[in-house]
């Protein structure tokens, strides 16, 4: 559930609208959202529909042309290519841009940077002296995401944080987030994949067009099925695999749009073995 | 990412005009300009060179935006060559080392309208030929170079590459700016004035010329492996051929030139 609004959001957005082009079309157009203390909110929307767009405002590289903006804890961003992230020379410059930025030097700056490459699971000392232009595109990745946490933010705006990584590194990565989310750090999360924001999100954001289609809790994002279809999106198999149980008359009711695998397992092996045998 | 050089995409006749026939006119018009001496024509030139941005459709308000742009450079030249070349003949008005006559005057009003007539020519150019165009009328007017053993095909493609440049690196300096300030630099001085803009983009500089580096071995690979080959035997997407439009285009330019003189000669 949401908290109640007596709490301050990281993050408020008000039918914020913004054009590339003085004449072009609306690139997002009248977004409300607001992202409280330690959610995680996944956006979603097709190729084009203003994702990027919105993250940007968030993190104060592009100004509100008309609508409201609030940012209210420190903000890291992931960019959706590396590319575009990494302008130092080296793997450990890069990643100490940010805290140097902070004020930080010597010791605790180098301590900085090698908490930044641990958490995003990069080597330090294989790693530290390699020219970016060298690295793999996913090394690369890696790269731009300990410079992110090197500093410490408070909220994390990730666009598109496991495109081109492999299932292994992909896995350990929403580990992470996963923690990261866990100690209180906010997160907005730019996916395609349905998997990565339901192992992630608890609240769904879909633009379309640059307006917002839904914006809600998980539980009503699977329950539109209309949205759904829409989207191409199917959810994943124990979501729905709990969903027909549950129209079947199965009783799930410990059981949330969160829980994992393990959890659904249990309850139906506890309600096979349980006195009514099961269906109620 | 405006500026100079910004193509136009619409559809005109001077948009049609053969590439290496906009190119020749644009030389022997800017040479004309450079080397007429006589104000009127020039003065006479910057009010003709408008006619064409009618017929290429280019909107008022483009225009007046260039003309507000350069209208403090044209005041600087105008003040400089005014100020500091001391001008022959009877002074109207001295002090110091300035030394202002008629005729520095007149010649202080040549140079600022030159610029005037190059700027509204190049910026009728820019919005009228695409970089492709651009190119292609490069390599047609240098064709007969080849004739002599010069590689016109490579230049022509070095060229190409140069351009397509230019708004490269202002797009790489964007997305330097935006990194930078995205882990905490501030760039707030770039709105300042001319000094402390150029300090502020000093920390750019030096990823602006690693990157652009990069970016050039990319895409001289990315150029490779589609089989590019300059010179003999390329052939191309689109064929331009000469048209009517052309030869008036050409007619028109000629007797400018021939009215130039006469102006020059006879008024
Ligand atoms: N710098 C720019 N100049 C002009 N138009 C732009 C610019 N950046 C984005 N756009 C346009 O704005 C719209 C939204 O772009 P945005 O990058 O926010 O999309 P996105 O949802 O992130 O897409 P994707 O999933 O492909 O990353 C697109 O139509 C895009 O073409
Ligand atoms: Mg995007």
């Amino acid at each position: 559930m949401r908290p109640s609004h007596a709490i301050q959001p990281d993050i408020v957005v008000e039918e914020l609208s913004h054009r590339y082009a003085e004449e072009g079309p609306c690139s997002i157009e009248e977004v409300s959202m607001k992202l409280y203390r330690g959610e995680c909110i996944a956006v979603l929307g097709g190729t084009g529909s203003g994702k990027t767009t919105l993250l940007l405002h968030m993190a104060g590289l592009l100004f509100p042309q008309s609508g409201r903006v609030e940012v209210n804890r420190r903000v890291g961003l992931l960019f959706q290519r590396p590319e575009d992230q990494l302008f130092k020379p080296t793997v450990e410059e890069d990643v100490a841009f940010g805290p140097r930025m902070q004020g930080l030097q010597g010791d605790e700056l180098n301590e900085r940077v090698r908490y930044g490459c641990r958490v995003a699971g990069l080597d330090y000392r294989r790693f530290a002296g390699r020219s970016i232009h060298t690295l793999s595109g996913g090394e690369k990745r890696k790269v731009a995401l300990a410079g992110v946490l090197a500093m410490k933010p408070e909220v994390l705006l990730l666009d598109e944080p496991t495109a081109g990584l492999d299932p292994m590194t992909r896995r350990e990565f929403l580990r992470m987030i996963r923690e990261l989310n866990g100690t209180g750090i906010s997160i907005v999360l730019i996916t395609h994949h349905i998997e990565v924001a339901d192992a992630l999100a608890q609240h769904f954001l879909v633009l379309h067009r640059g307006q917002v289609l839904f914006h809600g809790d998980k539980t009503s994002f699977y329950d539109n099925a209309p949205l759904l279809e829409r989207l191409a999106i199917r959810p994943p198999f124990v979501r729905r695999l709990t969903r027909r149980l549950r129209s079947e008359g199965w009783d799930f009711s410990n059981l949330s749009d969160s829980s994992s695998e393990e959890s659904l397992l249990e309850t139906i092996r506890g309600q096979l073995q349980g006195p009514a045998g099961g269906r109620g | 990412m405006r500026g100079f050089g910004s193509y136009l995409n619409v559809d005109s006749v001077i948009h049609r005009l053969h590439p290496g026939v906009k190119l020749s006119a644009l030389l022997i018009l800017v040479s004309a300009i450079l080397l007429f001496p006589s104000i009127y024509v020039v003065l006479l030139s910057s009010a003709l060179f408008l006619l064409p941005y009618r017929l290429a459709h280019i909107p008022g308000a483009h225009g007046l935006k260039l003309l507000q742009r350069i209208l403090p450079l044209l005041l600087i030249v105008f003040l400089i060559r005014l100020l500091l070349v001391p001008g022959a003949g009877e002074a109207l008005w001295e002090f110091f080392f300035i030394r202002i006559s008629r005729e520095s005057l007149a010649d202080s009003l040549l140079g600022t309208f030159r610029l005037l007539a190059l700027v509204l020519l190049f910026a009728l150019f820019a919005r009228t030929t695409s970089q492709n165009e651009l190119a292609y009328g490069i390599e047609a007017l240098s064709r007969p170079l080849e004739k002599l053993k010069i590689p016109a095909g490579e230049f022509s493609l070095v060229m190409i590459i140069a351009f397509r440049f230019l708004p490269l690196t202002s797009i790489e300096s964007e997305r330097l700016i935006r990194a930078q300030s995205a882990r905490g630099a501030n760039f707030d001085a770039m709105r300042g004035g001319l000094f402390s803009r150029a300090r502020a983009f000093l920390p750019v500089l030096i990823p602006l010329f690693v990157a652009t580096l990069k970016r050039c071995e990319t895409m001289a690979t990315a150029i490779e492996a589609r089989c590019y080959q300059g010179g003999a035997g390329r052939s191309r997407l689109i064929r331009y051929h000469l048209a009517r439009r052309d030869l008036w285009a050409l007619l028109l330019t000629v007797m400018y030139i021939g009215a130039g003189f006469f102006l020059v000669l006879y008024v």
